[in-house]
């Protein structure tokens, strides 16, 4: 039930049963390190599925918000890519030595051998889970929960408490939705009550007079008018946030020069006190609104891309420096290998009329795979 | 028809409605259409949250903009009665932003970045994870948690589909919930892809779910074991050549139980994993010659448009981030019925290959 298909453009095959082959550590270690490395590499690593052989996990937010707090506080931009690329670079130099673990037959740390961890201090931190350098040292967890946190994951003990029912595990009648997989009906007396409290507590009880944290839950809203009207007269607010019905196209969203007015109001800078009782939205741009919509596709009119992107700045090789809004700085650095430029996705799409009751005449020629 | 294609941007080489977004538009980290009505809502690495009124013309109004958040907004989730959206983010808290009168207040707190959040109308509560690796539960009336569930590690990837509630942390754990017995987990277990777990996507019909991790692949999984054992099995997506990238979102359709995968190659596929087959694989997003990373995306509630954004995702680091070159837009796809409905099983019976 194997079926290799990952030599596709977007290789969309490739299926594995979860009944794999037995793996050879090392076979497996040295194949995902040389044909299998993704561009990620802040990553955590197990050639078995099983437990890691390589810890430190980051995920690409985590970085973006360290060095956007670290660009924020002052530091400069070869700083940031030294961190970044050391930060590679130290992964890189796990990847090696669990190759070289795996090809001398030692025990892998999945195995109980001995962890594989090149020191960077930067990467610790995030690795860690600690909070960043700028920020504010890791509080204790409040509202520590029942139990102590898990350390290792213990296997599901077969037949534990959510034990399947007599009448045998859901995914049979996929259109009831009152069954519930975990072998207990679902929508048990008690939810949707407001007071009930399913973590087995008092039930819970609205605050008398103001709650701590402003009003309660908003009663349900009509649907057909979520926005309501806006509390202070001429405040920007709903309903005519913009001055003006929408136009047609009028012109780019890019190619404008900078400054020109949005509907969504010029950045401020945070209201003094609170924030309670101010509205927060912008008020209206005079004039019409200079953010072309967008062409009518879903009536069925030509969808005519809007113009921009490009018009407004001179063509320039990926990564030219170029003058810096506030903040980021362009880099010089040039991407590194990536996929060639060109569309064509091995996808082909239905050219003869969809039944589709929206369906409109396509507008997007055939991929290229298909222009042969 | 030809020649409309040339003019498309290299950043919409599928010719999908482009969302008028404010020229201050930063990455963008969530997208949530309203249960409600065709109104989308997008957060940003700017600090604000946006909504917008997308009409069946194609013409996408301005709705509002939210800015309570002084950092980052990494999440947001809309209540059911499509009146208020929660919005969380790196300044630890999670907001609800009523629509109605356009005000915001804090409903939850965690002691680092908040990375996601859901509203669950049945147990009327907020559940909310965290990089400070705890789950909490929120009845919004009260600025302390119901129940704080410290997991192993941070929390990644999470999504909700009552009862059933899945939780991918840092380290390759996943941990399952039944959400009528929410005091504990109901169970733990390693993800069965090899790299970071990205995100995680519960079906329609609560069985089981699907995992994206870093590594181009997807792994599909059933809560009950028995079941487990015969039908899990991964597959590989997102990948160009040599070229391995990150699946950063995974969105079943509300109406078929297909889904959508979105990545850091530029690229959104729609797949169905019952005949383990993709149905349509759409055109590379690029800034220039390089991908235009996806990095968030959502049905609207009658599966009829699929909204995604393309701006740079951070999956290469500071060394690549240019942002004279990589506009942050979103995207909306007029969706056709051949791209989401179930296809009988092809006579290979293993799927990928149009």
């Amino acid at each position: 039930n194997y079926q290799g298909g990952g030599g596709r453009q977007q290789g969309g095959g490739g299926a594995q049963g979860s009944r794999d082959r037995p793996v050879n550590p090392a076979e497996e270690v040295q194949n995902d390190m040389r044909a299998e490395r993704p561009t990620w590499l802040l990553s955590c690593y197990s050639h078995c599925k099983g437990a890691n052989d390589l810890k430190g996990d980051v995920s690409p937010e985590e970085v973006r918000w360290q060095q956007y707090q670290e660009r924020m506080a002052g530091k400069h931009d070869m700083a940031l890519q030294n961190d970044w690329r050391g930060a590679c670079a130290a992964k890189e130099k796990e990847f090696e030595a669990l190759v070289r673990a795996a090809r001398g037959g030692q025990r892998l740390p999945s195995q109980g051998g001995a962890p594989i961890r090149e020191n960077h201090p930067w990467l610790a931190q995030l690795a860690g889970g600690s909070a960043p350098a700028f920020g504010q040292p890791a509080a204790a967890n409040t509202g520590f929960g029942l139990g102590a946190g898990a350390p290792a994951p213990a296997p599901a003990a077969p037949g534990g408490p959510f034990g399947q029912p007599a009448g045998g595990p859901f995914g049979h009648a996929p259109a009831a939705p009152a069954q519930s997989p975990f072998g207990a009906p679902a929508g048990g007396a008690g939810f949707g009550a407001p007071a009930h409290n399913p973590f087995g507590g008092a039930p819970v009880q609205p605050p008398p007079g103001g709650a701590l944290f402003g009003k309660p839950l908003q009663p349900p809203a009509p649907a057909a008018a979520p926005f309501g009207q806006p509390a202070a007269p001429g405040g920007g607010g709903f309903g005519a946030p913009f001055g003006a019905p929408a136009q047609p196209p009028q012109g780019a969203l890019f190619g404008q020069p900078l400054g020109q007015p949005s509907p969504f109001g010029a950045p401020q800078p945070p209201a003094a006190g609170s924030i309670f009782g101010q509205p927060t939205n912008p008020q209206p741009a005079g004039g019409a609104p200079p953010f072309g919509a967008g062409a009518g596709v879903f009536g069925g009119g030509a969808a005519a891309p809007q113009a921009g992107f490009g018009a407004g700045s001179p063509a320039q090789p990926f990564g030219a420096p170029a003058a810096a809004p506030a903040g980021f700085q362009a880099l010089p650095a040039p991407g590194s290998s990536g996929a060639a430029g060109g569309a064509g996705a091995g996808g082909g799409g239905d050219y003869t009329a969809p039944s589709f009751v929206r369906g409109q005449i396509p507008d997007d020629p055939p991929p290229l795979a298909l222009c042969v | 028809m030809f020649g409309a294609a040339a003019q498309k941007p290299s950043y919409n080489p599928n010719g999908d409605v482009e969302v008028s977004v404010p020229q201050d538009l930063d990455g963008v980290s969530s997208l949530g259409f309203s249960p409600t009505a065709n109104f989308l809502c997008a957060s940003s690495w700017n600090n604000s949250v946006y909504v917008w009124d997308i009409q069946q013309t194609g013409q996408t109004v301005p709705k509002a903009q939210n800015k309570d958040h002084q950092q980052p907004v990494l999440c947001t989730a809309w209540k059911q009665d499509g009146s208020a959206i929660f919005t969380g983010g790196c300044d630890k808290t999670v907001r609800m932003w009523n629509l109605g009168s356009n005000q915001s207040q804090q409903v939850a707190a965690h002691d680092a970045p908040v990375r996601h959040c859901f509203y669950v109308p049945t147990m009327n509560m907020l559940i909310t994870g965290s990089w400070d690796k705890t789950i909490r539960f929120w009845d919004c009336r009260q600025p302390s948690p119901v129940h704080t569930q410290t997991m192993s590690e941070r929390i990644y990837a999470m999504d909700v589909n009552y009862p059933l509630a899945v939780v991918g942390t840092a380290d390759r754990n996943l941990t399952v919930y039944d959400l009528t017995k929410p005091q504990a987990p109901f169970k733990t277990i390693q993800s069965q892809l090899k790299w970071q777990t990205r995100c995680v996507s519960c079906f329609p019909d609560k069985t089981g779910y699907l995992v994206g991790s870093i590594e181009g692949r997807v792994a599909v999984q059933h809560v009950d074991d028995a079941v487990a054992n015969t039908k899990n099995f991964t597959f590989k997506c997102h990948r160009d050549g040599n070229d391995i990238y990150a699946v950063n979102s995974i969105c079943f359709h509300p109406g078929f139980g297909t889904f959508a995968t979105a990545g850091s190659d530029g690229t959104y596929n729609f797949w169905d994993k019952d005949s383990k087959q993709r149905l349509k694989a759409q055109n590379k997003c690029q800034y220039g010659q390089q991908p235009a990373p996806i990095p968030c995306a959502a049905f609207n509630r009658d599966g009829s448009l699929y909204a995604y954004a393309v701006s740079y995702d951070w999956s290469r680091g500071y060394s690549e981030y240019n942002p004279q070159v990589m506009k942050n837009t979103i995207l909306i796809h007029a969706v056709k019925e051949d791209e989401v409905k179930a296809k009988p099983k092809a006579a290979t019976g293993v799927g990928g290959r149009k």
